[in-house]
C-alpha cells in the first residue's frame, strides 16, 4: 500500500489521522532534500573559502567576459530524481485527497447542512433541528455537511480532526469525517478566510456525543 | 540666488540612473511604512486576548501591509535596480523611452499616495485582506470609499507598470551595444526579462479585475455580488495575476542573488545557458497554478489534480537554478562581503521556502494548512527570504557604484547576521501555527501565545536590524571612503564604468563586447560627444510628471466628485499635448541603437516594437475578461440563472451595422497608412477623417444603445448578463475613445503636413492599436450580439 500509511498515529478522527502520516511522509522527503542541499551548499562555502595567498580562479569574472560552462546532464538527473520523488509523494496525496472528497455511501450517516454568516456557524439537521454555535455528532458515526454561506466568503475548518472546505455563498461544498474521539470530547470550529471585523470571533464548537444520546438530543425540542 | 538645480533635477529629469535612484528612495519609504503597519499588528498578536488594536484597525493595518510590500515595495524596488543598470549591463545610454521611464516612476508615486490616502479616508482603506476575496470585496459588506480608492490607486499603479514594462523590454531588445547578444546579457538582467514579461501578461489580468471590482462599487453592477459570478470569479480572476505575481517579486532579487554568488565566488555562473529555459519554463508554468490558491473552494477534483501536478511541476526549474547557483561555488575563491552574506542568506531561505512550497502544492494537506499562518510562513520564506534579501544584497553590491563610496562593512556584517536571526525568529515558528487561522485580530488560545510572542520578537529584531542599514548607507553616501570603478570584480558593464556613471554611462565610447572582454569604440557622432559628470538639463522634460498629476486626480476624481475628475482629465490632455509637441530626439546621441545588437527585433522600430507588446498586454487584458464571461456563461446553469438570449434583448441591426462601420474604418486607416508610406498627403488626410468619422459614428450608435437598453430596463445591475455587456462594451468603447483622442493629434500632425515617407512611424503604430480595438470587436459581437 502506500507508504503513507506506514506512519500511523492516535488522532481524534481518521481523516486527522491519515492526514498527519500523509504529513509526516512529506516532512521526511523535505529533511532529506533539504538537509542534502544545504550539506552541499555549506561545504562548498567552507571548503572554497577564499584563503591568503592562494590566486584566484582562472576564469574568475571580468567585465564584459560571459563564459559558457556547465553539465546538462546534471540538469536532467535532477528533473529524473523530482519527477520520481513527486510521483510518489503524489500517489499518496491523490489518495487521502479521494478518501476526503468523497463522502462513504453510508445509510446511517448524519446530514448536516452548515452555514456561515457574519459571524457564527449555523448547523440545520436533516429533522430542521436547528442550532448556531454548536454542533453535535454521534461518536464513530458519518457526518456529511453541506457546506455554504449565506454573505460573504468564510472557510469551514475542523483543525483537530484536519476537515476544511470553504463556505461561499450560492454554492454548497460537501466535507465529511467520522468523529473517534471520546464521548465528552469538544474541539474548536473556526473559519479560516478574512470575513471582517468578527473573524477572529466566529468559532463554534463540535460536541461528540454516544450515539443514543444524540438521537435523543436531536429528537428533543 | 535660490539654487533650483537639484529640485528640477529630480522633478524634471528623465535619465534612467535619477529615476533609479527615487525608485529606490520611494520604494525604501513605502517599505518602512508597511513595515511598521506589520509591527502594529504583531503588537497585537503577541499575547492572547490583546487589545492593542481594534478589529476594523487590525484588518486595514493587514491589508495595506499586504498590498503596499508586494506592490508598492517589492517590485519597485526590482525597477530601481533595474532602472540603473539594466541600460547599464546592456551597453546602453538610457532607456528605449526616457520620458515613459520618467511617467512610470510618477504614476507609481501618484498610485502610491493615492493608496495611502485611502487610509485618512472616513471609514478608512480597503480592509479584505490583499487577497480582496469577493463578495467581501463589495459595497454591501465593505462601504468604506477608501477601499474603492484603493482598488484606483491599484490600477493606476497597473499603468505605470505596464508602461515600465513595454518601456524595458522595447530597451532590452533594441538597444544592446555591439557583441552583447542575447545569451551574453548578466543574469539580473535576463531575470528582469521574464519580470517584465510576466507583469506584462498578469497585470492586464488584474486590471480587468479590478475593472469589475471598480464597475461593482462604483456603478452597481453585480459580478460579484451574484451567484453566477461571486466568489469563484473573483478567486480566478485575482490568481491568475496574483500567482505569476509572486514570480514578479521573487525573480529580480533571485537574479541578483546568482551574480552576486558568481562575481563574490569568482567564478563564472554555473550553467547560465540551462538558467535561463529554466526561468522561461518557470514563467509559464505560473500561468497555470493559480486553482492550488483554491484547493478549498469546491472546483471539479479532476481540476484540483491537475493543479496539484502543476504546482509541482514548476519546483523542478528552481531545483535546477538553485542546483547550479550551488555548483557555480564549486573550485571558487569565496569572499564573504555583505553582498556575498545576503546572497547566500537569499539563496537559503528560499531552498527552505521552495520545500514547503511542495507541502502547499498537496491538494489533500491543504486541508490543513489553508488560511493559516503555515501558508503566511511559506510565503514570506520565498519573497522576502528569497526576493528582498536578494535585493538588499543588490543594495550593498551596488552601493559604491551608484555613490562611488564604500558602506561600512562592520556595519553590515552585523546588519546581515541580525537580519538572519530575526528572520528565521518571525517567519519559521509560522509553520508551527498551522491550526491558527492567518489574519485574526485576536486569538483566546494559550498554546499559540508564546510562539506568537516569539514571532512578534522576530518582527522587531527584523525590523530594528533595518536601521542598521539604512545608517550604514545613509552616513556612507557621504562619509565613506571613495570607492573605485570595480570594488568587486564584477563581470556585467556598470563596473567598466566610473562611479558614479556619467550622465550617458560609458564616458570612453560605444562598449563592444566580444569573447576576450569590453573594448570601447569613441564617439564620433556629432551630438555625442558631451561626457560631463553633471546630470544635465538634456534630460529634462516637464510632462511626466505633469501628466502623472493630471492622472492622480483624476483617478481621485472618480470617488471625489466631478470637479476633480474634470480637473484632473484637463491637466492631463493638456499634458499629453504638451508631450506631443517635444522632441527629445537628437539631444543625445542614438548610437547604439545603429550599431548594436537588436535580435530577434533588428527589422521593427523602437516604437513600433513598444507598441506590439503594448498590444500583447491587451490581449491578456481582454483574454481575461473573455475568460470572465465564459466563467459566467458556463456557471449560469449551475446557479439556475438563464441568460437572456441576445437576439430578444439587443438590436441586431445596429450591433450589425456598428460591426460593418468599424471594420471599414481598419480598411480606412489601412489606406492611411499606405499614403502616409507613399507620401500622399491628400490621401492621408482623407483616410484619417473617414477612419475618425467612422469611429465617431460607431460611438455615437452605440451611446443611442445603451440609452434604449436602459429605457427597457437592461441596467447596470439588472442581472450579470447586462453587467457583462455593459463592462465589455464599455471597455471596448474606452478604447475606441482612446484611438479617437490619438486620431485627432494624427489629424493635426497630418493637416500640417507633418508625416513624409520617413515620417509615418507614428501612422503606423496607431494603425496596429486600432487594428486591435476593431479585432476585440470582432470577438466581441459574436460573444455579446449572437451567442
Amino acid at each position: 500500500m502506500y507508504l503513507a500509511y506506514a506512519f500511523p498515529v492516535t488522532a481524534p478522527a481518521p481523516s486527522a489521522e491519515h492526514w498527519q502520516s500523509l504529513f509526516t511522509l512529506y516532512v521526511i522527503a523535505a529533511v532529506i532534500v533539504a538537509g542534502v542541499v544545504f550539506v552541499l551548499f555549506f561545504f562548498f562555502l567552507v571548503k572554497y573559502r577564499r584563503r591568503p595567498g592562494v590566486a584566484e580562479p582562472a576564469d574568475a569574472p571580468k567585465v564584459g567576459v560571459m563564459v559558457d560552462r556547465g553539465n546538462p546532464a546534471l540538469a536532467a538527473i535532477l528533473t529524473a530524481l523530482l519527477v520520481a520523488l513527486f510521483f510518489g509523494l503524489t500517489l499518496n496525496t491523490f489518495a487521502l485527497n479521494a478518501y476526503l472528497q468523497q463522502p462513504p455511501n453510508d445509510p446511517n450517516a448524519v446530514h448536516i447542512d452548515v452555514i456561515g454568516f457574519q459571524w457564527g456557524w449555523r448547523f440545520v439537521y436533516s429533522n430542521g433541528k436547528d442550532v448556531i454555535g454548536e454542533m453535535r455528532v454521534p461518536q464513530h458515526v458519518t457526518v456529511i455537511l453541506n457546506i455554504t454561506s449565506q454573505d460573504v466568503f468564510h472557510s469551514f475548518g475542523i483543525p483537530d480532526f484536519k476537515i476544511k472546505r470553504d463556505a461561499l455563498p450560492g454554492r454548497v461544498n460537501v466535507a465529511w469525517f467520522v468523529a473517534d474521539a471520546n464521548i465528552g470530547s469538544v474541539y474548536k470550529i473556526r473559519c479560516y478566510e478574512l470575513c471582517g471585523t468578527g473573524h477572529a470571533l466566529m468559532t463554534a464548537d463540535l460536541l461528540v456525543l454516544d450515539p443514543a444520546a444524540f438521537t435523543t438530543w436531536l429528537k428533543g425540542a | 540666488m535660490v539654487d533650483w538645480y537639484p529640485l528640477k533635477r529630480w522633478l524634471l529629469t528623465t535619465n534612467h540612473k535619477d529615476i533609479g535612484l527615487l525608485y529606490l528612495f520611494t520604494s525604501l519609504y513605502f517599505f518602512v511604512a508597511a513595515g511598521v503597519l506589520a509591527l502594529t499588528f504583531r503588537v497585537q498578536l503577541a499575547v492572547p486576548s490583546n487589545t492593542f488594536l481594534q478589529p476594523d484597525q487590525y484588518n486595514q493595518a493587514v491589508t495595506t501591509h499586504g498590498l503596499l510590500m508586494l506592490l508598492w515595495v517589492l517590485t519597485p524596488l526590482g525597477a530601481a535596480f533595474a532602472n540603473y543598470f539594466v541600460p547599464i549591463q546592456i551597453g546602453a545610454r538610457d532607456m528605449a523611452f526616457p520620458r515613459l521611464n520618467a511617467l512610470s516612476y510618477w504614476l507609481y508615486l501618484a498610485s502610491g499616495l493615492l493608496a495611502l490616502s485611502a487610509y485618512f479616508a472616513p471609514g478608512g482603506t480597503a480592509d479584505w485582506g490583499w487577497t480582496t476575496y469577493a463578495p467581501l470585496n463589495t459595497v454591501e459588506f465593505s462601504p468604506a470609499v477608501g477601499g474603492s480608492m484603493m482598488g484606483l490607486a491599484l490600477m493606476l499603479l497597473m499603468a505605470s507598470s505596464i508602461v515600465a514594462t513595454v518601456n524595458f523590454l522595447v530597451t532590452i531588445f533594441r538597444l544592446r551595444a555591439p557583441g552583447m547578444s542575447l545569451m551574453r546579457l548578466p543574469l539580473f538582467t535576463w531575470t528582469w526579462i521574464f519580470t517584465s514579461l510576466l507583469m506584462l501578461w498578469a497585470f492586464p489580468a488584474f486590471v480587468s479585475a479590478l475593472s469589475l471590482l471598480i464597475a461593482d462599487r462604483a456603478f452597481g453592477t453585480v459580478f460579484f455580488t451574484s451567484a453566477q459570478g461571486g466568489s469563484l470569479l473573483w478567486g480566478h480572476m485575482f490568481w491568475f495575476f496574483g500567482h505569476p505575481e509572486v514570480y514578479v517579486l521573487l525573480l529580480p532579487g533571485f537574479g541578483i542573488a546568482g551574480d552576486l554568488l558568481s562575481t563574490f565566488s569568482r567564478r563564472p555562473l554555473y550553467a547560465k545557458r540551462i538558467i535561463i529555459p529554466c526561468l522561461a519554463i518557470a514563467s509559464i508554468l505560473s500561468f497555470t497554478v493559480w486553482a492550488h490558491h483554491m484547493f478549498m473552494t469546491g472546483i471539479s477534483p479532476s481540476l484540483l489534480e491537475a493543479f496539484n501536478v502543476t504546482t509541482e511541476l514548476i519546483s523542478i526549474p528552481f531545483a535546477i537554478i538553485v542546483l547550479a547557483y550551488i555548483l557555480t561555488l564549486r573550485g571558487g575563491s569565496i569572499r564573504f562581503s555583505t553582498p556575498m552574506l545576503f546572497a547566500v542568506g537569499s539563496l537559503a531561505l528560499f531552498i527552505i521556502g521552495g520545500v514547503t512550497g511542495v507541502f502547499n502544492s498537496s491538494i489533500a494537506l491543504d486541508s490543513a494548512f489553508r488560511g493559516t499562518f503555515w501558508v503566511v510562513g511559506h510565503f514570506h520564506y520565498t519573497i522576502v527570504g528569497g526576493g528582498l534579501t536578494g535585493l538588499f544584497g543588490g543594495l550593498y553590491y551596488w552601493f559604491p557604484k551608484m555613490t562611488g563610496r564604500m558602506y561600512n562593512e562592520r556595519l553590515g556584517k552585523i546588519h546581515f547576521v541580525i537580519y538572519m536571526i530575526g528572520f528565521n525568529l518571525l517567519y519559521f515558528p509560522m509553520h508551527i501555527l498551522y491550526d491558527m487561522p492567518r489574519r485574526i485580530y485576536t486569538y483566546d488560545v494559550a498554546a499559540w501565545g508564546p510562539i506568537n510572542l516569539l514571532i512578534t520578537i522576530g518582527g522587531f529584531t527584523f525590523g530594528i536590524s533595518q536601521l542598521l542599514m539604512f545608517g550604514n548607507l545613509l552616513w556612507s553616501a557621504r562619509r565613506g571612503p571613495t570607492a573605485d570603478r570595480d570594488p568587486w570584480g564584477g563581470y556585467s558593464l556598470e563596473w567598466g564604468v566610473p562611479s558614479p556613471p556619467p550622465e550617458f554611462n560609458f564616458p570612453e565610447g560605444i562598449p563592444v563586447v566580444s569573447a576576450t572582454g569590453v573594448t570601447y569604440r569613441p564617439v564620433s557622432m556629432a551630438n555625442g560627444g558631451h561626457h560631463e559628470a553633471t546630470h544635465g538639463e538634456e534630460h529634462w522634460s516637464r510632462w511626466p510628471i505633469v501628466v502623472a498629476i493630471g492622472a492622480g486626480i483624476a483617478f481621485w476624481g472618480v470617488l471625489m466628485g466631478l470637479p476633480a475628475l474634470a480637473l484632473g482629465t484637463v491637466i492631463f490632455a493638456a499634458a499629453i499635448a504638451g508631450w506631443g509637441r517635444e522632441n527629445l530626439r537628437g539631444r543625445w546621441g542614438e548610437a547604439i541603437e545603429t550599431i548594436g545588437e537588436k535580435w530577434p527585433f533588428a527589422r521593427l522600430e523602437n516604437l513600433t516594437l513598444g507598441m506590439w507588446i503594448f498590444i500583447f498586454g491587451e490581449i491578456a487584458f481582454f483574454g481575461t475578461l473573455f475568460g470572465a464571461y465564459v466563467f459566467l456563461r458556463m456557471n449560469a446553469p449551475l446557479t439556475g440563472f438563464a441568460w437572456p438570449d441576445p437576439t430578444e434583448v439587443h438590436n441586431m441591426f445596429l450591433g450589425g451595422f456598428n460591426t460593418i462601420l468599424l471594420l471599414t474604418s481598419g480598411l480606412t486607416m489601412v489606406l492611411a497608412l499606405t499614403c502616409a508610406r507613399k507620401g500622399n498627403q491628400v490621401g492621408l488626410q482623407v483616410s484619417l477623417l473617414a477612419t475618425f468619422f467612422l469611429g465617431a459614428f460607431f460611438m455615437i450608435i452605440k451611446a443611442l444603445e445603451w440609452r434604449e437598453l436602459f429605457q427597457s430596463n437592461f441596467t447596470f445591475s439588472t442581472n450579470v448578463a447586462s453587467s457583462t455587456y455593459y463592462l465589455l462594451t464599455g471597455v471596448h468603447g474606452a478604447h475606441v475613445v482612446a484611438g479617437l483622442t490619438a486620431l485627432t493629434y494624427l489629424m493635426v500632425k497630418a493637416f500640417k503636413g507633418g508625416f513624409g515617407p520617413q515620417k509615418s512611424g507614428a501612422v503606423e503604430i496607431f494603425g496596429i492599436y486600432w487594428g486591435m480595438v476593431d479585432a476585440v470587436w470582432v470577438f466581441l459581437f459574436p460573444l455579446l450580439y449572437l451567442l
